[in-house]
């Protein structure tokens, strides 16, 4: 037997979570769907339908609270106490339940969370047909968006549409997958509260080595590199920029990924 | 074969298992006794790989239980006292982790589900907590791993329950199965028992087979204190004694009063 890796066992474990999580979390989908419809019986109300512009906006924001949540809602017991010994127990390794956490979180859950929410836009507008364009679908997670903003013709060449969306992406679920191990109880509050705190940090930080530095001790360190900085042009900048945070982004998943694998393999009930 | 050495266990500052060193065999219905907060629970949990050892080490069939690997696990079951459950219904859940046990027999499911009156279908979410550890208690049973750890698996069942579990139990084991099961409620599994473990913080107390036991030990009840009495407890029905089996007469174990008697000699 292979201790480390099956495809089968994965696929027998996907399966096992498709079943017996998706349906906890397609209930918290319905409340989300039930904001949309709350919003489009409220514009009825007042006699101000929502144009398309609004209803995209809406979709695309609750699409992302959905996904941003949903390793809370549907994990939410992993690594409980008294509850999280069943996925513990799971006879799977540690790599396989990380595989399947994350192709549940990054494909599974978008896809069906997508489908749900545009799903509850296109029902309304078949009830109404109120202030609507066109169908709603092609105006949703758009990964051109970022292509679209960035219109200067140089400056395209640069931007990656759909692979600067798929690693932006990945790389938000892996940082709610990531505290979602690592706190137990109260998770989301956690996490908000992580984060408003690790900025405060690093504002903090910041202002107190700008304080405590002097301009030239900044020129001595990075004086080579501004210098270098000085003969690229503003494309060729913006490509560098670019780079940089596409590996950024990259090392971060990994960083996150490699968190979550050793809270799941180590984490004591 | 389930092999502890030398092992030791702390919360924080409050040590639970000091230096405890045992084996598990096959084919045994083992029982673990002890007072509350010796480690019972605690050593399940290192056991199933819940808890990491930090001193000592446990073996078993070759495999460390905190490496959790997939091997191991789909040759465990672990029911602990206070099994929730998921929000599922029986046979979904069943289904869906039958995959992972090789021996899993849905005949057997369907059998002891039925002898328990439950329905395969119902959530547990929907049982009560004597049905629900009913319902575990069958989709254990049913996943014929080689071994089952039973954390007080007879608190919350009724009655008739209880007897119906000792049915099961009795039914489902075979030789290459080892059970050890943790209890207060003594008298609901001591016609089960091949084994009896009576443990201690400090060290396991007792560690023998009922039938050395039945052979080292003589279990009495009389109207009189017998003279050579290692142990007695007066009740409204008589004495209830414990002497040394000179003779290699047979008696029936009283575990309680043989554990009030091993726990008199700390």
């Amino acid at each position: 037997m292979n201790e480390t890796f099956d495809i089968k066992r994965l696929g027998t474990l996907l399966r096992y979570e498709i079943v017996n999580y998706i349906p906890h979390f397609f209930k918290s989908l319905l409340i989300f769907a039930s904001v949309i419809a709350a919003v489009w019986i409220f514009s009825l109300t007042i006699d101000a339908p929502i144009m398309q512009f609004g209803r995209a906006e809406l979709v695309r924001a609750l699409f992302i609270l959905a996904i941003i949540l949903s390793p809370f809602i549907i994990y939410k017991d992993m690594n409980n106490r008294k509850k999280g010994y069943i996925y513990a127990m799971m006879p799977a390794s540690t790599l396989e339940k990380l595989l399947s956490m994350t192709v549940l979180c990054v494909a599974i859950v978008p896809l069906l969370t997508y489908a749900v929410l545009t799903g509850t836009d296109l029902l309304l507008w078949l009830l109404s047909k109120v202030g609507i364009g066109s169908f709603l679908y092609m105006e949703l997670y758009n990964p051109f968006t970022i292509a679209e903003i960035v219109d200067d013709e140089y400056l395209q060449p640069h931007i990656y549409p759909i692979f600067d969306s798929i690693i932006y992406f990945v790389n938000l679920i892996a940082y709610t997958m990531m505290f979602n191990t690592i706190f137990r109880k109260n998770k989301v509050l956690k996490t908000i509260l992580f984060n408003i705190s690790f900025t405060f940090a690093f504002v903090i930080l910041t202002a107190v080595v700008a304080n405590i530095t002097t301009p030239e001790f900044w020129e001595d360190l990075f004086g080579p590199f501004v210098e270098w900085l000085d003969d690229k042009t503003d494309v060729e900048l913006f490509g560098y920029l670019m780079t940089v945070c596409r590996c950024l982004t990259i090392i971060m998943s990994m960083v996150f990924l490699s968190v979550t694998y050793f809270r799941i393999k180590k984490v004591n009930y | 074969m389930i092999e502890i050495k030398d092992l030791s266990f702390a919360y924080s500052n409050e040590k639970v298992l000091d230096c405890i060193s045992t084996t598990f065999e096959q084919g045994r219905v083992y029982g673990l006794l002890g007072a509350n907060g010796v480690g019972k629970s605690t050593l399940f949990k290192l056991l199933c790989g819940l808890l990491t050892t930090r001193n000592g080490c446990i073996s078993i069939d070759g495999y460390s239980p905190a490496d959790r690997r997939p091997g191991f696990l789909s040759k465990i079951f672990y029911i602990p006292e206070d099994f929730e459950g998921p929000s599922v219904s029986i046979k979904n859940y069943a289904d869906g982790i039958s995959a992972f046990y090789p021996n899993y027999d849905e005949g057997v499911l369907r059998g002891l589900l039925n002898d328990f009156e439950i329905d395969i279908n119902r959530k547990f979410t929907t049982l009560s907590l004597g049905q629900r550890k009913r319902a575990i208690l069958c989709i254990a049973l049913a996943m014929n791993t080689e071994y089952l750890l039973l954390d007080e698996p007879t608190n919350g069942l009724d009655i008739p329950s209880k007897l119906e579990f000792r049915k099961m139990v009795a039914r489902t084991m075979d030789e290459k199965r080892t059970i050890i099961i943790s209890t207060h409620q003594v008298k609901d599994v001591e016609n089960l028992l091949d084994h009896i473990m009576i443990l201690d913080k400090r060290a396991v107390l007792l560690d023998k087979s009922v039938a050395d036991i039945q052979s080292e030990y003589l279990f009495e009840v009389s109207n009189t204190i017998p003279q050579d009495a290692l142990y007695v407890e007066s009740g409204l029905g008589g004495c209830s004694s414990i002497r040394k089996n000179v003779n290699g007469e047979e008696s029936r174990i009283n575990i309680e009063l043989l554990f009030n008697y091993i726990n008199s000699k700390k």
